[in-house]
């Protein structure tokens, strides 16, 4: 074949321009890791990894919505203990307000006040939120202890299964339907002591023992809610690191081959340099 | 027998032929990266009788018309994909992956249902509202600089189109023009100047390959010498005559091309075809896009007017409602009258109450677009991949068109291209010759100066 000089430096432009471009491709693969940077790098692992993205920002979200349910988990776990605490008080008073010797009218100011803290912690609100008014966003419960709020518990999404419901309602707590008096045996074990109605207070008696059961029912529920909490904690860790090596795999470059490519390329590069500058020192002209 | 005389005549003509062979020479390296310069080789044929000398009959010009042809069609094939990957690879950084990880669309839409599963965990709170609100708002303004990006990318491909319209027009005249010249010179009893011809071939021969690289235009050789140069069937070079390129927008947006009033049809090849087919695909991306952005803002709308604000008022949409699809994403817009306490995170004015903001959360993954067939998610990976693939073709085009345009091209320049070595070995070679020539006159002449002396 004839060789002739454009076609000699065409070639050599070709091949200048060809590995240019490929030294340029893995200086970027190097430099940002990716190895999918945009849809055409590969279309499929670009939607992939789009797509793991979406999910592992959605978690962030979660494990926030976790958090702040597991606040108001515990908050709501330390009223309800503190509520058995001042029933079982009330209990105890309630077995002996009538009994000899005791003083019936101090019994009763004691009962008093550890209802007045019963209201106390039925209306107890964290972060303004009220713990069992429902989607109501006032105090639950009246100067009348009456429950003016309702008996709605809100879905949260804490992991990519769905929203679930979190927290107690009135009903679950106390069991009260909106317009009912909370605990109104505690009203009448007041008057049935003021009046030594030792009848009246055995009725107060088991209706502190009805409340203390459901109450303790509503706590069995809440531990299982904060089991289910851990759960989704847990599984969305796992959940995010199985994402980020997907992610990862989808989209980054790997660092071993991204750099042994480079430096491949960057020989091919000097090699045709060389090549270039020998070539051209080679003439005729020179020889004449 | 030849006079002495004549002998010296002999010598004179292998000096002028010696001569000439250098000047052919001398001409080719001189025009060794001339552009479409064909090199020439001197053709010295024995002269007439025993004392004929040497005359120097022919100066031909090598060509090889069927590689010129091939050349051209995978020239207009490499142009064509280069140009469309180049313009496409502008589209496509619109779709980049930035800092979130994902292209900023997508993170977008992706915060804006993470402060919505944020808002269900506190739905009166005011500062998630207007978070919410915000997140709303960066996700029309994406949208917005996607569909205006796509725009200008758009108004700039279609100029640069309209740029390549006067060089097309341009450059048929001057092969027509050329054709006329060569058809003239070839014409017996037509003065012409030596040498021209080839002149004009070699420029007619640049022209038309550049023709081939900007429209397309594919190679035809008529009997009387001269080019016919077609586009898609249509001729842009008829032998002397040239017709007029011109391009026209359809209202659709598209444009499509014309020669000599007549409308192209089917894909140009050449720079121009990659922009038309890159315009193309940026209006249907547009169009894609557009048609998302609608779909989108008129699900979280309807989704959104179903639940109630914090003053127990609904029916409120999110997004500014839009009339139609068709600058959907330019026109995207957080609606201006939307305040904090109105989003309507619940179905009840209770502030407790995140029904739907819970609702709005999950809209994202539901299958609520593309007329209940796609979620956000698939409808813009179809859109992606659909571009990306696009691109990779292009892309694959142009690897290979280059590769069998380099081939080409080196094949032709085997046949046409000047050798500086080769000339200097022909002119090394004449110039012994003529050294040889003149020492030949000299014996001559002493001969001539002995026969002088005798008598």
């Amino acid at each position: 074949m004839r060789i002739s000089d454009q076609q000699t430096l065409n070639n050599a432009l070709r091949n200048l321009q060809s590995n240019q471009e490929r030294l340029s491709r893995s200086s970027e693969r190097a430099t940002t890791g990716l190895e999918v940077a945009r849809p055409s790098d590969d279309p499929a692992a670009y939607n992939r990894a789009a797509d793991y993205q979406t999910q592992l920002t959605r978690m962030d979200g979660y494990d926030q919505n976790i958090s702040l349910v597991r606040a108001r988990l515990a908050s709501t776990d330390s009223t309800t203990q503190s509520m058995q605490g001042v029933l079982t008080r009330l209990r105890e008073l309630a077995l002996g307000a009538l009994g000899p010797g005791t003083d019936s009218t101090l019994v009763a100011s004691e009962v008093v006040s550890l209802r007045a803290q019963l209201t106390q912690l039925t209306n107890r609100n964290i972060n303004g939120e009220y713990l069992f008014s429902g989607y109501s966003g006032a105090a639950p419960f009246n100067a009348n202890n009456v429950f003016t709020g309702d008996n709605q518990r809100r879905a949260i999404e804490v992991s990519p299964l769905g929203a679930t419901t979190f927290g107690l309602t009135a009903k679950d707590a106390f069991g009260v339907d909106p317009g009912q008096v909370v605990f109104p045996g505690i009203d009448s074990l007041i008057t049935a002591i003021r009046t030594r109605d030792q009848a009246g207070v055995n009725a107060g008696i088991g209706a502190i023992d009805s409340y203390q059961k459901t109450l303790a029912q509503a706590q069995t529920q809440l531990g299982s809610q904060m089991n289910w909490l851990d759960l989704a904690q847990s599984s969305n860790q796992s959940y995010r690191m199985t994402l980020n090596t997907a992610l990862s795999e989808a989209r980054d470059a790997d660092p071993a081959q991204a750099y042994s490519a480079l430096a491949a390329d960057r020989t091919t590069m000097e090699a045709t340099y060389a090549v270039l500058s020998a070539g051209r020192g080679l003439s005729l002209v020179k020889y004449l | 027998m030849p006079s002495l005389l004549g002998l010296l005549r002999i010598g004179a003509s292998s000096l002028e032929a010696q001569q000439a062979g250098v000047a052919v020479s001398g001409n080719n390296i001189a025009n060794a990266t001339t552009k479409g310069y064909s090199r020439r080789t001197l053709t010295i044929d024995e002269g007439r009788g025993v004392s004929g000398g040497a005359v120097a009959v022919s100066v031909d010009r090598a060509e090889d018309f069927v590689l010129s042809q091939q050349l051209a069609s995978q020239t207009g094939a490499l142009s064509l994909a280069s140009r469309t990957g180049q313009s496409l690879s502008a589209i496509e950084i619109v779709f980049q992956i930035g800092q979130a990880g994902q292209s900023r669309l997508a993170s977008a839409v992706t915060d804006l249902a993470q402060a919505l599963s944020q808002l269900t965990a506190a739905p009166g709170d005011l500062t998630r509202r207007t978070a919410v609100l915000e997140k709303g708002r960066i996700v029309a303004q994406e949208f917005n600089r996607v569909g205006t990006q796509l725009t200008q990318l758009a108004t700039a491909t279609t100029q640069s189109a309209r740029d390549l319209v006067p060089a097309i027009n341009d450059a048929a005249q001057q092969v027509a023009g050329l054709n006329r010249a060569i058809l003239g010179s070839s014409t017996p009893g037509l003065p012409t100047q030596a040498g021209s011809n080839d002149r004009n071939q070699d420029q007619r021969d640049a022209l038309a390959q550049k023709l081939a690289e900007l429209a397309g235009g594919s190679l035809l050789r008529n009997p009387d010498g001269t080019y016919n140069i077609l586009v898609n069937g249509l001729a842009l070079v008829h032998g002397t005559e040239a017709q007029a390129l011109s391009l026209t927008t359809l209202p659709n947006g598209s444009v499509s091309a014309a020669v000599g009033g007549q409308t192209v049809q089917g894909a140009l090849a050449g720079q121009l075809g990659g922009l038309l087919q890159a315009g193309a695909i940026n209006t249907r991306l547009q169009g894609q896009i557009d048609h998302l952005a609608f779909d989108l803002s008129s699900a979280i709308n309807a989704q959104h007017a179903l639940g109630v604000g914090l003053d127990g008022k609904g029916g409120r949409p999110f997004f500014t409602p839009l009339a139609a699809a068709a600058g959907a994403a330019s026109q995207m817009a957080l609606d201006p009258t939307l305040r904090a306490d109105q989003l309507a995170a619940g179905f009840t004015a209770a502030p407790g109450d995140n029904g739907n903001a819970l609702a709005l959360a999950t809209l994202i993954d539901q299958p609520v677009l593309d007329g209940g067939r796609s979620n956000f998610q698939s409808f813009y990976s179809s859109i992606t991949a659909t571009l990306g693939f696009d691109v990779q073709r292009a892309q694959s085009d142009e690897s290979r068109a280059t590769d069998q345009q380099a081939a080409l091209s080196a094949q032709q320049q085997a046949v046409i291209g000047v050798s500086t070595d080769e000339e200097m070995a022909q002119v090394l070679a004449y110039q012994r010759a003529f050294e040889a020539s003149s020492r030949f006159v000299q014996v001559v002449d002493e001969m001539l100066q002995r026969l002088v002396q005798v008598t």
